[in-house]
């Protein structure tokens, strides 16, 4: 096997490595391919599907597509913008995701994303579900408001912690994240330090009372778009 | 009907499978509507044990063993598609998994796998029997062989039929007695609602493929309602992981019932394309992948009905939703009936 | 739904076209002689919110709250942040954080004021209430009296800057958290500020000349004009100066005795109670030893500079001094009376806020305390347009359980019927709704500067409609803005 793998993304010849998926080789040419339930250093879950790609013309998601050569990518075309455009959307009507007061504003991987697309309100009508807030922890809180079952956290507690704290429960549009436990979060053995409270990309898995201690100007996305850190890569 | 009637050759020709590829072990996954048939099947294992068509050295074959045992499932149509049948047998949540890696490559326990179904399976000895050249003879060039049809609806002569492939729809039709069909569901739910202009064409793998059923819908029926129908069925049977199939088939379906309630707008056609083509496009699994299907082929084969329904108000003005419905909540709340939108004097 | 509903609000016919939010009704009910027995003023205020907020978080309730409201989101911001610094025990805040915040309230103060004056009054002081409504706008002051248009126009943007370096933006910010503030003021960001102070306070002064001559000169018909003896409530400070960010509460009567005075805000509830009426979606609190029958009272800044007893900036003090004396040192009870007293807290903010901007305790970095956990907050400040109390409780999972929000509008309820039943009374004849009873009644509406009134009027329409009922309860007539 050859070390290296040659493939195109958006007409960009790239070289990736063997066993990378599509959005990893991306990233290390500095091509940012839009994610959500992706985050790098933990197993690729593939349920957002927001990093939908076309390879030789059919739709793969780049998060746990391997590479092979030869491919031909395209991820900044119309049509697959578009696309990601209506998974997105998807996401803000199918919960209750009210920015205007959210502590991850600013912070909000979800928001962030809606921005770098130019979305200022969705095109399909909410469902306004009725979701329930988890607070029973001291220190921790689970808004279900906002939770777009991205995995993380079930990803990040079961493989970086050892603990298995978060799953899913029941199907379809009725699916939602639980915790191992009773019913409640103070039952479980999770800890605020542990790694699966840094990855929810929404405000849906919060540690409590440290709300809004950025100030606006400070935050993650404040000045520069989602995605700019793996684009800012290949400038330099 | 296989399972009742040529359980026996299934297991042959999942012996013969397991032979070919190397494999010392089959699964039979059984969804739990038909538990009652297990005591059967199991009888007829017991059989092929004793006959030393199972076990170790078949037929004296040293080095060919093949066991088969039944995996009770507990229904779910997502259970089908390869991946998540997999993940049920080895006693996880009913989920697809992501591809690659193929079954063929990780499967069941992270073993290579084959899965295929009954009908397949059922073929094998056939063709081993009689030879390929007999199999080949039927059906048409690229679709060799028979297809057994499970068709149902309104027709007068509902029932299993085994056809050659190749054979127009109108000759299906006419066979259950199903002429005066105003549109036909090949295909099951994530196939086509196909009109009269279609009924000539073909069963076969590259015209009208279909795992075997065929609905039919007589004068009468409203092909909206039919489509209404099947995307509740995909609401239900979605499983939930991927974004697109999770939320975009409540959204299809929830357009749908507001087409169907007279309240839709013109527009509502190109939301209905657009969406539909996202789940289709972005979907993870088969099941997203075709759960737009009722909307998108319904939307290209009977435009003219949902025109009729979402054609422009003559003021000018489709009313989306109803006022008095929207404000019932929050007057509930206020204790007081709306100021702006009172309720007619008479309801009161 | 069956709702008992007085027989005359059967006859309601409301214009299609209106909206839910910002819209007045108001209906006037005559007796058999065709006199006026009764006005109501329906204000569509739906207050949704006391009950959405339940199980939120309590951390995130001042931001969430501040969408009450597009023109004051800053006092209820700080309102709701004050209540939760009781939550976490952090109500003695660093000198830093309590005056970051005060630096937002008069910059709030400040631009809600010179909104109101020159954008929604202004017209009507300027051109008279009878002038043509298509002149009578923001865009006819503008084309008349372009000075003022821009003067209106440049304090407003002032005080958003300075709200927008407090909270981070200019409506909707994160400023003010449990406990403290998230950000101090950047040198740099207060340089920027002096810089256009002086032409503020300079323009804040012409602002309260221009209010004081209009007043005096018209007194002959301003003083009756939908005038009639309150109570007047508001807080003050420890000693007695106006207050506007935190203080206690007092309520004096029309001549100016004391009815409550230095109650904690924690208290506000032993003193005041709410009354529900079935025809409006407001309630209407009243002072529990005066009873609901002669308990309201008004609020806002003519209520603010009645129960003061001094102010503690020179310039507005000698302002304040001048108003007095007009009454005699008595409390005033004139209801245009009102612009002229905001004038004077605009004149007080700008003052407050060139104090702030010198002190160097903006540039402090200790920004959050927090103390013993309790389970019930109250946070009162007062708004530009009156006091407005939040009061919350939060359970031991850090969840919201109860909220109750008494706004000026609310306050300000019974005064503003009872100012719209005088001008009725006064300028109603025969049994039609005339032209200039209907600017009337939306002049006397608009002196108080409810809520209503902002949607739209910087377009030149008010969404009023007058309703006029005979005895029986028939409609004789219906005219709107
Ligand atoms: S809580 Fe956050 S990390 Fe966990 S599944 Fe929901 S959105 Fe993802
Ligand atoms: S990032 Fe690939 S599916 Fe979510």
């Amino acid at each position: 096997m050859s070390d290296t793998v040659a493939l195109t993304i958006d007409n960009v010849q790239l070289q990736g490595r063997p066993g990378q998926t599509i959005l990893e080789a991306a990233d290390e040419a500095g091509i940012y391919i839009p994610r959500l339930c992706h985050l790098k250093g933990l197993q690729p879950f593939g349920s957002c599907r927001v990093c939908t790609v076309l390879v030789n013309g059919r739709p793969q998601a780049a998060c746990t597509q391997p590479i092979s050569p030869g491919m031909v990518i395209e991820s900044s075309t119309e049509q697959v913008r578009e696309i990601r455009k209506d998974l997105i959307d998807m996401l803000f009507v199918e919960g209750n995701h009210f920015c205007m007061f959210c502590e991850r504003s600013g912070n909000c991987e979800l928001q962030a994303m809606a921005y770098r697309f130019g979305i200022s309100a969705p095109r399909y009508p909410f469902l306004f579900p009725s979701r329930a807030v988890d607070a029973s922890h001291p220190d921790i809180m689970i808004d279900h408001n906002r939770c777009i079952r991205c995995a993380r956290c079930v990803r990040a507690s079961r493989d970086l912690d050892g603990k298995e704290v978060f799953g899913f429960v029941n199907r379809g549009p009725h699916k939602e994240l639980a915790v191992n436990a009773a019913a409640r979060l103070v039952d479980t053995t999770v800890d605020v330090t542990d790694q699966a409270m840094n990855v929810c990309p929404v405000g849906a898995l919060l540690k409590k009372r440290t709300a809004y201690v950025v100030p606006i100007g400070r935050r993650k996305y404040d000045h520069t778009p989602i995605g700019s850190e793996i684009e800012g890569a290949r400038s330099q | 009907m296989l399972l009742t009637e040529r359980a026996d050759r299934l297991f042959a020709g999942m012996t013969i499978a397991g032979y070919a590829i190397g494999a010392a072990e089959g699964i039979l996954y059984l969804r739990g509507e038909y538990a009652y048939l297990r005591a059967f099947l199991e009888d007829v294992l017991t059989t092929r044990y004793r006959d030393h068509l199972l076990g170790a050295a078949i037929l004296g074959k040293t080095g060919f063993d093949f066991d088969i045992r039944i995996q009770m499932g507990a229904g779910a149509y997502v259970c089908g598609e390869e991946t998540a049948l997999i993940s049920s047998c080895e006693g996880l949540r009913g989920d697809p998994k992501t591809r690659p890696p193929f079954p063929a490559q990780k499967g069941y326990l992270g073993l290579p796998t084959v899965v295929n179904n009954v009908e397949t399976l059922c073929c094998v000895p056939k063709i081993l029997e009689e030879g390929p050249a007999t199999f080949g003879g039927h059906g048409s060039p690229g679709s060799s062989g028979t297809k057994l049809l499970s068709i149902s609806g309104d027709c007068s002569r509902p029932g299993i039929y085994e056809v050659e492939f190749g054979i127009p729809l109108t000759e299906v039709l006419t066979l259950a007695g199903a002429d005066d069909a105003i549109a036909v569901q090949v295909g099951g739910p994530s196939g086509q609602l196909i009109g009269p202009k279609d009924y000539a064409r073909k069963i076969c793998f590259d015209d009208l493929a279909t795992g075997g059923s065929i609905m039919t819908f007589g004068p009468g029926r409203d092909v909206l309602k039919t489509a209404a129908c099947f995307m509740d069925f995909f609401v239900d049977e979605s499983c939930g992981y991927c974004t697109p199939c999770r939320v975009g088939n409540v959204l299809l379906k929830d357009r749908l019932e507001r087409i169907r309630a007279g309240r839709g707008e013109p527009g509502d056609l190109d939301y209905l394309q657009r969406l539909g083509t996202t789940v289709k496009t972005a979907s993870r699994c088969g099941l997203g992948q075709t759960s737009a299907n009722p909307i998108l082929t319904s939307l290209a084969n009977f435009r003219p009905r949902y025109e009729e329904m979402v054609k422009a108000h003559q003021d000018g003005f489709n009313p989306s939703f109803d006022v008095r419905a929207a404000v019932s909540e929050a007057e509930g709340i206020a204790g007081h009936s709306s100021v702006i939108y009172p309720q007619p004097i008479e309801e009161r | 739904m069956d709702l008992a509903l007085p027989a005359s609000t059967k006859k309601i016919v409301i214009d299609p076209v209106t909206r839910v939010e910002g819209h007045g009704k108001v209906t006037i009910l005559l007796d058999e002689a065709n006199q006026v027995v009764q006005t109501r003023l329906h204000i569509v205020e739906f207050r949704g919110f006391e009950r959405f907020i339940q199980g939120r978080p309590f951390w995130e309730v001042p931001v969430l709250v501040q969408r009450l409201c597009g023109i004051c989101p800053v006092s209820h911001h700080l309102a709701a942040a004050k209540a939760m610094d009781r939550i976490v025990g952090g109500e003695h805040l660093t000198p830093t954080a309590s005056k970051m915040r005060r630096l937002m309230h008069y910059g709030q103060i400040f631009q809600s004021h010179a909104l109101h004056f020159f954008h929604l009054c202004s017209p009507d002081l300027l051109f008279g209430f009878d002038a043509d409504v298509k002149i009578r706008n923001v865009i006819g002051v503008a084309a008349r009296y372009p000075e003022l248009a821009v003067q209106g126009v440049m304090m407003r943007k002032f005080g958003q800057e300075i709200i927008k370096a407090t909270a981070g933006k200019k409506i909707h910010g994160t400023g003010a958290i449990p406990g403290g503030v998230n950000k101090n003021l950047s040198i740099q960001e207060r340089d920027g500020f002096l810089q256009d102070l002086d032409q503020m306070v300079t323009w804040a002064r012409g602002a309260v000349g221009i209010a004081r001559d209009y007043t005096v000169s018209n007194l002959q018909t301003l003083a009756p004009f939908g005038s009639f003896e309150s109570s007047h409530m508001s807080i003050v400070r420890n000693d007695g100066a106006m207050e506007l960010y935190d203080g206690n509460l007092r309520a004096i009567d029309a001549v100016g005795d004391k009815i409550f005075d230095q109650v904690p805000c924690q208290e506000y509830s032993d003193y005041l109670a709410e009354e529900v009426r079935p025809w409006s979606y407001m309630k209407f609190p009243f002072i529990r030893s005066l009873g609901p029958e002669r308990g309201w009272y008004r609020v806002g800044p003519l209520a603010r500079i009645n129960t003061a007893d001094f102010i503690d900036t020179p310039e507005a003090e000698a302002a304040r001094r001048e108003f007095m004396a007009l009454t005699g040192g008595k409390p005033n009870n004139l209801t245009m009376a009102y612009h002229w007293a905001r004038m004077i807290e605009s004149l007080h903010a700008i003052e407050k806020i060139r104090d702030l901007l010198h002190d160097h305790d903006l540039q402090g970095t200790d920004l959050v305390v927090k103390g013993e956990r309790r389970e019930e907050g109250i946070g009162i400040v007062e708004a530009p347009r009156g006091t407005l109390i939040h009061h919350y409780k939060v359970d031991d999972q850090d969840q919201v359980v109860m909220a109750n929000l008494i706004v000026s509008t609310t306050h300000n309820n019974e005064p503003m019927n009872r100012a719209v039943q005088k001008v009725a009374r006064d300028y109603l004849s025969g049994v039609e709704i005339t032209e200039g009873l209907l600017n009337r009644v939306e002049v006397a509406i608009r002196a108080y500067d409810p809520c209503l009134s902002c949607a739209t009027h910087a377009l030149g329409q008010m969404p009023l409609t007058v309703e006029l009922l005979d005895h029986a309860g028939q409609v004789l007539d219906t005219k709107s803005t």
